[in-house]
């Protein structure tokens, strides 16, 4: 009986793991003086991928990345482009070779892409969920 | 003088726009660069290929670049991609650099070399815009020079919510590339060639191909025009048309040397359809050649169907193509291949080409790459 506990903890814990990790374990930042405070996460990708190019005040569009290696990147692209980092990064390859655009610039860490945000009016960037977000506006994905 | 006060009405309105955006946001230099490098592996099955060339399978870097971006102004960028391919001419080993202003959506200006962008395919010069190893034939029969020297405008007006008209237009210097040996083993460019069973005909073929590409008018002036509609980011439907004001050249024999002038016109139609994981364009493109000595050269029409289809299954793709070539020889050429990219660094393809035409018969040409991205 003891061996079946084992079994269906251990099967708790992979399933409770894959529900973690597809989770949203990020949080959208944008320069405070936007006044946008809600976003599909259609609209996040098209800020993201720079198929949307300015906002709704007519504000150049300037989002802002984790580097490539990061865990947050992956739970991002996966959440809101429905795509791995690989496939992201094959878009962004094909549009530099194509002349339409470049990718947005790479931030070592949160505090990082916090800075850049909160220094650039049209930033859009996203961060860990527990991150420093002073100074920065934080907005929720409809 | 009118021309004089225009050009610095126009330099001083540049430098005003981008002065103007230095002090109204701090902006830092961004920076970009990306390449790949590609192993190639060809097997053409032609006896009279291998006559000519002496062998029919080969192994190699079959391309590599690098592309570099630098944007120190936010509406201001310098493109730079250099590119190795096997026989490319040092001087097309600088396949675009130019530095791009963006005034706006609607209004950019762009001078230097750049990739003219007439047809969708013409992107595919480069191996990770390929889905396939072979370039499509609209890249290697100089429809239109793959690029120019010169300067473009470009930009798109919104027609609605969802419909944008975009505009290309282009002007320079070019240099003329028909039937240039591409690829491992020289075969792609040249393919319409060795459509012979002698290979007497086939060198006399090449000699003359060569005499006329080293000839003494190796650059012309072009200007160059697209206009598409944009629907939705799925539809995208274009016109385009290249116009060359050329002059030809080839020695018939120790003492005759013959040259004219030439108007090259190339106009085509295009189509792109991007839903989903569905990825699927065709082209057609017809190119007039006049020349003013129709005694010693001959008034080409020629023709050229491209149709592309592929779908995306996660990492694997596979893909057709259709091409069809009526030109100096009327060949069809069908393609069937398979995209594997496991993760960004490396993708693997592997493509089957059959060439149907009535001059010997059908053959086939096998093709397996891995590029490498960085």
């Amino acid at each position: 009986m003891k061996f079946i506990y084992k079994i269906l903890l251990v099967g708790l814990f992979v399933v409770g793991s894959i529900v973690y990790t597809n989770g949203q374990e990020f949080k959208i930042v944008v320069n405070s003086s936007n006044p946008v405070s809600s976003l599909t996460k259609k609209q996040v990708s098209n800020y993201f991928l720079k198929k949307t190019t300015k906002w709704s005040n007519s504000t150049i569009v300037q989002p802002v990345d984790l580097g490539s290696r990061s865990s947050v990147r992956a739970n991002f692209s996966k959440n809101i482009h429905k795509k791995s980092i690989g496939q992201v990064r094959a878009f962004w390859q094909q549009s530099v070779f194509s002349g339409k655009a470049s990718p947005p610039p790479e931030m070592q860490n949160d505090n990082a892409v916090v800075y850049y945000v909160k220094t650039h009016k049209g930033a859009i960037g996203y961060v860990s969920k527990n991150a420093n977000t002073n100074g920065v506006k934080t907005i929720t994905i409809k | 003088m009118k021309k004089i006060i225009v050009i610095i009405v126009l330099i001083i309105g540049t430098v005003q726009m981008i002065n103007a955006q230095e002090t109204n946001e701090e902006w830092k230099t961004q920076t970009h660069v990306t390449g790949y490098f590609a192993l190639n592996c060809e097997y053409v099955d032609l006896p009279v290929f291998k006559e000519v060339k002496g062998r029919n399978i080969g192994m190699n870097i079959g391309e590599a670049s690098i592309l570099s971006t630098i944007r120190p102004l936010e509406k201001f960028k310098i493109n730079s991609v250099i590119t190795y391919k096997p026989r490319l001419g040092v001087n097309r080993i600088i396949a675009e650099l130019s530095g791009e202003l963006n005034f706006s959506d609607a209004f950019n200006l762009k001078a230097g070399r750049f990739i003219l962008p007439l047809d969708p395919a013409s992107a595919q010069y480069y191996a990770p815009m390929n889905f396939g190893v072979l370039l499509p034939t609209i890249v290697t029969s100089a429809l239109f020079p793959l690029n120019i020297n010169g300067i473009n405008f470009n930009g798109k007006a919104s027609l609605s919510d969802n419909i944008s008209l975009c505009y290309n237009f282009s002007g320079g210097q070019y240099t003329k590339l028909s039937r240039i040996e591409a690829g491992i083993l020289g075969f792609s460019g040249r393919d319409g060639v060795y459509m012979s069973e002698n290979v007497q005909q086939v060198n006399k073929m090449i000699a003359k191909i060569e005499s006329m590409q080293s000839g003494e008018y190796p650059d012309f002036f072009g200007t160059a025009t697209k206009i598409h509609l944009d629907i939705n980011d799925i539809v995208k439907f274009g016109i385009a048309s290249f116009y060359g004001a050329e002059k030809a050249s080839f020695q018939a024999n120790d003492t005759t040397f013959y040259k004219t002038d030439l108007d090259f016109l190339s106009y085509g139609t295009n189509l792109i359809i991007d839903y989903n994981n569905l990825y699927l364009t065709a082209s057609v493109w017809f190119i007039d050649e006049t020349p003013d000595d129709t005694q010693h050269f001959v008034t080409y029409n020629s023709m050229l169907c491209y149709g592309e289809m592929a779908y995306t299954l996660g990492k694997v793709m596979p893909f057709v193509k259709y091409e069809y070539i009526d030109s100096r020889k009327k060949y069809t050429r069908v393609t069937a291949g398979v995209n594997y990219r496991p993760f960004f660094e490396t993708t693997f393809k592997v493509e089957y080409h059959r060439y149907l035409q009535d001059y010997i018969d059908d053959f086939n040409v096998f093709m397996f790459s891995v590029v490498y991205s960085f």
